[in-house]
């Protein structure tokens, strides 16, 4: 494994603590928890993907000859909104399942 | 038992994934696919055929402009959901008890609120420039009316924007985007050509155009933060 | 002009969905309304599109004139233009479902709500089949997962809740899982848009990382899709769901997941790694055939059989594709076309006779057939259709499947395509008996039960599906104008 690729591995590492989390966790909240640290590796993996060595950030400037990929940018831009959306709505529903089922039980 | 499926499960993914890392181009080099195939265009044109200095937003509004649209409407879908499973917050406000925090609190609390308000203005119309454009503007104002109301309260809040002024900012964006488009094809180019320079539209009116859209998504996309936010707080209050 | 139809088709109807809320605060029928014109007019511009790939075979829209790979491409061609014109017909016949149902059994506040998250759902499936690009067929991923999740729980029951708690979690790892598959691809091919990247991946070794990108990918979908050993969050979801939503889910939602197992395995892919890929899931695809079935016979719950046996019969279509062969392929298709005809008209049926007559277990069933006879000839008609009765469109896909099995010399899947065959058989059987044969069941009172007039807005729709999965059965050639250029294309592309 090449040493450049450590921080691929850092995000694969990190998807697999969310997924145990989601998995092995009984209580709602913390399964919402693991899916958020699951978001955030794949995040963190796609930015990584558009690096390049000594890029500055993509915005046109004369003078600067190498940018970082923006396109990935653009993406986790895109899936962090989805993101919010996702995790709003998980919220909501384990807020109504408290709700429904009483404040005592938070496990379901 | 469930562990150790878990684990079992885990490790079966790791074992995926690390022969993944393994075979990935290097990270960073210059010579990848990711550096070399598509991304030259938007970076050596971008600013010419979009006027869009900050790269980021160019691909955003103009090359992947449906992709951002339908991440309005995937915004717009979590706020519909969270509605149907939370119910329909009222239209009108009720009483609730509220202990305002200390006057220092309150103070520090009105005097950021417009400088805040203002950065987020900035962010929002600079997104052609400089980092920052929509959704980050959105998300700044989202933050100042939270921090609004957790310091005087939900009430304050609605009192100043009201659900129903929410529920139009929330369309907006989409609304406007298919207005956008819709332009395009009434030009007789196709959905959303309105941005490009191949109509022959000044230079002006295409960033106007540009301006409308950044603007609504940072709109909307507050709105919908601000409307997710008092969903939840509202059931958590009973 | 025939091909903006390509991109309104798209966001008609998810703009319309955004005006609702506004409307609907002055006309109260404004979600129905507007739902129905929406998808109205999404079904008509499908006809035009088919038109149009029947004469061009293929059918491209750059949007924001921006050409691919830097801007995004929308296209249609034959495997879309079926589920194309699948997707916009059944969501505007349960649209108009829903009318009657949707009063009787939701408050009033979300009927709005109702009819939003519809066009969502009915848009997001529309956009996901005409996606070419890869991400874009994400984002479309999500907007039809989310509202999914939150059409299963609108009714609020505690139940529905943690089914679509459970539903949502498995929906999130699977939209993570195929984010973290594109970002695999992206990084090794550098681009988005699957014709491209289909190029790019067919020149670099089969190595771990694109392995790993389809396990990832193919996973997800198949969660999506509810494949054997991935379909736990089905049962509940699509039983607790209300029917309308019941009928969308199980005849198109999960379909969803096999049109993203399509695009990868031979848009992306272009059918590399087919034999250590098409192994091992047509032993999943087997082993759901069978495990569905058994479920489906044991339950009682009559919305919980449906649900199982969906889980059933979504095997034989993975089975038909995971064969690789033109008669595996066809197959396959002819039963997507079957199973969304006949569960979505089985699960309609099933919401009538919930919101009517009150129960849904079988005991209570009894005799139902002589008081509501219009509405059971229809669902015994799907019944056969799902049991694949001779003349019926069911018989024509397993026997496609059987065959392709059989060329591919794989005769123990021929077995249990039969096998399972069997096995629906006599669930759909047990159900029949019970309408028609079984001594009507006593009201409270003492007397026989009474049932209400069936309204035509139900009886409509359901009739549409009844008599399609008829006219489809009796006529297989029909469908054949459509999958058989399909299946070619698909197999055109397996390098």
């Amino acid at each position: 494994m090449s040493t450049g690729n450590f921080l691929y591995g850092v995000a694969m590492l990190l998807f697999l603590i969310g997924f145990y989390t989601v998995l092995a966790r009984p209580s709602l909240i913390k399964k919402i928890i693991g899916i958020n640290i699951m978001e955030t590796s794949v995040f963190l993996f796609l930015i990584s993907v558009g690096s390049r060595r000594g890029g500055s950030a993509p915005i046109i400037l004369s003078g600067v000859k190498d940018y970082v990929n923006p396109l990935p940018q653009v993406v986790v831009l895109m899936a962090m909104v989805i993101a919010v959306g996702t995790t709003a709505l998980a919220l909501s529903m384990a807020v109504k399942i408290f709700e429904s089922s009483g404040a005592g039980e938070r496990r379901g | 038992m469930k562990k150790l499926g878990a684990i079992f499960l885990l490790s079966l993914c790791g074992l995926f994934l690390l022969a993944a890392v393994t075979s990935l181009p290097r990270m960073g080099d210059p010579e990848n696919p990711t550096n070399s195939l598509v991304v030259p265009r938007y970076l050596e044109k971008g600013l010419r055929e979009t006027g869009c200095r900050n790269t980021v937003t160019a691909i955003l509004l103009s090359y992947r402009g449906y992709d951002t649209m339908m991440e309005m409407v995937v915004l717009f879908t979590a706020l519909a959901a969270a509605l149907a499973i939370l119910g329909r917050e009222s239209l009108e406000t009720c009483c609730e008890t509220f202990v305002l925090p200390s006057l220092l609190v309150r103070m520090v609390v009105v005097i950021f609120v417009p400088l805040f308000l203002a950065f987020a203005l900035y962010v929002i119309t600079h997104g052609f420039t400089t980092s920052g454009g929509g959704f980050q503007g959105g998300v700044i104002v989202a933050t100042t009316v939270i921090i609004y109301t957790l310091v005087f309260g939900l009430d304050e809040m609605v009192k100043r924007i009201s659900p129903g002024v929410r529920m139009v900012l929330e369309s907006s964006a989409i609304l406007s985007f298919m207005l956008v488009g819709l332009l395009g094809i009434a030009l007789g180019g196709n959905f959303l050509i309105t941005t490009t320079p191949t109509l022959g539209l000044s230079d002006f009116l295409r960033r106007a155009i540009l301006l409308l859209l950044e603007v609504s998504i940072g709109l909307a996309s507050g709105a919908v933060i601000i409307s997710l936010f008092c969903l939840l707080k509202k059931v958590e209050r009973g | 002009m025939e091909k903006h139809f390509l991109i309104l088709t798209v966001t008609v109807p998810l703009a319309t969905a955004t005006l609702i809320p506004l409307l609907s605060i002055r006309w109260e029928r404004a979600g129905f309304w507007l739902a129905s014109l929406a998808l109205l007019f999404s079904f008509g511009s499908a006809l035009i599109l088919v038109g149009g790939v029947l004469v061009d075979g293929r059918i491209a829209y750059h949007v924001g004139g921006w050409a691919p790979p830097w801007g995004i491409e929308i296209f249609l061609d034959w495997v879309g233009a079926f589920f194309l014109l699948l997707a916009s017909s059944l969501s505007l016949a349960v649209a108009i479902f829903s009318r009657i149902y949707v009063e009787q059994n939701l408050e009033a506040s979300k009927i709005p709500l109702f009819y939003v998250l519809l066009l969502l759902l009915a848009g997001g499936m529309i956009g996901f089949i005409l996606a070419g690009d890869i991400f874009n067929m994400f984002i479309f991923f999500e907007i039809f997962s989310l509202s999914s999740y939150a059409l299963v729980a609108i009714s609020g029951g505690l139940e529905s809740l943690k089914a679509s708690f459970r539903y949502l979690l498995m929906g999130t790892i699977s939209s993570l899982f195929v984010l973290l598959g594109i970002g695999l691809l992206y990084s090794l091919t550098g681009t988005l848009y699957m014709p491209l990247l289909a190029q790019e991946l067919g020149v670099l070794p089969y190595s771990g990382a694109i392995r790993a990108a389809t396990a990832l990918i193919l996973v997800a979908f198949g969660i999506e899709a509810a494949l054997f050993p991935l379909h736990v969050w089905l049962p509940g979801a699509h039983s607790l769901a209300p029917s309308p939503v019941s009928a969308l889910l199980s005849g198109l939602v999960i379909k969803m997941g096999v049109y993203g197992m399509i695009k990868v395995l031979f848009y992306i892919l272009g059918g590399r790694g087919s034999s250590e890929i098409g192994a091992l899931f047509s032993l999943m695809a087997a082993t759901a055939i069978i495990v569905g079935a058994l479920f489906a016979l044991r339950e009682n719950d009559i919305k919980l059989i449906f649900a199982h046996s969906s889980v059933s019969q979504i095997g034989y279509v993975i089975l038909g594709i995971y064969l690789f062969s033109y008669f595996g392929l066809a197959g396959g298709l002819l039963q997507v076309l079957n199973h969304a005809l006949a569960k979505s008209a089985l699960f309609l049926c099933a919401g009538v006779v919930i919101s009517q007559a009150g129960f849904r277990r079988l005991e209570d069933l009894r005799g139902i057939g002589r008081r509501m006879p219009f509405l059971m000839v229809f669902f015994t008609i799907a019944l056969a259709s799902l049991a694949s009765l001779p003349f019926t469109c069911g018989f024509a896909s397993k026997y496609y499947l059987c065959k392709g099995a059989i060329e591919r010399g794989e005769f123990w899947l021929a077995g249990i395509v039969l096998l399972g065959s069997f096995l629906t058989l006599l669930y759909c059987v047990k159900i029949v008996n019970y309408i028609f044969f079984a001594t009507p069941a006593v009201g409270r009172g003492g007397g026989e039960r009474s049932y209400p007039e069936v309204s035509p807005w139900m009886m409509v729709p359901i009739g549409v599906l009844g008599f399609g999965s008829l006219l489809v059965g009796i006529f297989p050639g029909l469908s054949f104008i459509l999958i058989k250029p399909a299946v070619l294309g698909l197999l055109g592309m397996v390098r």
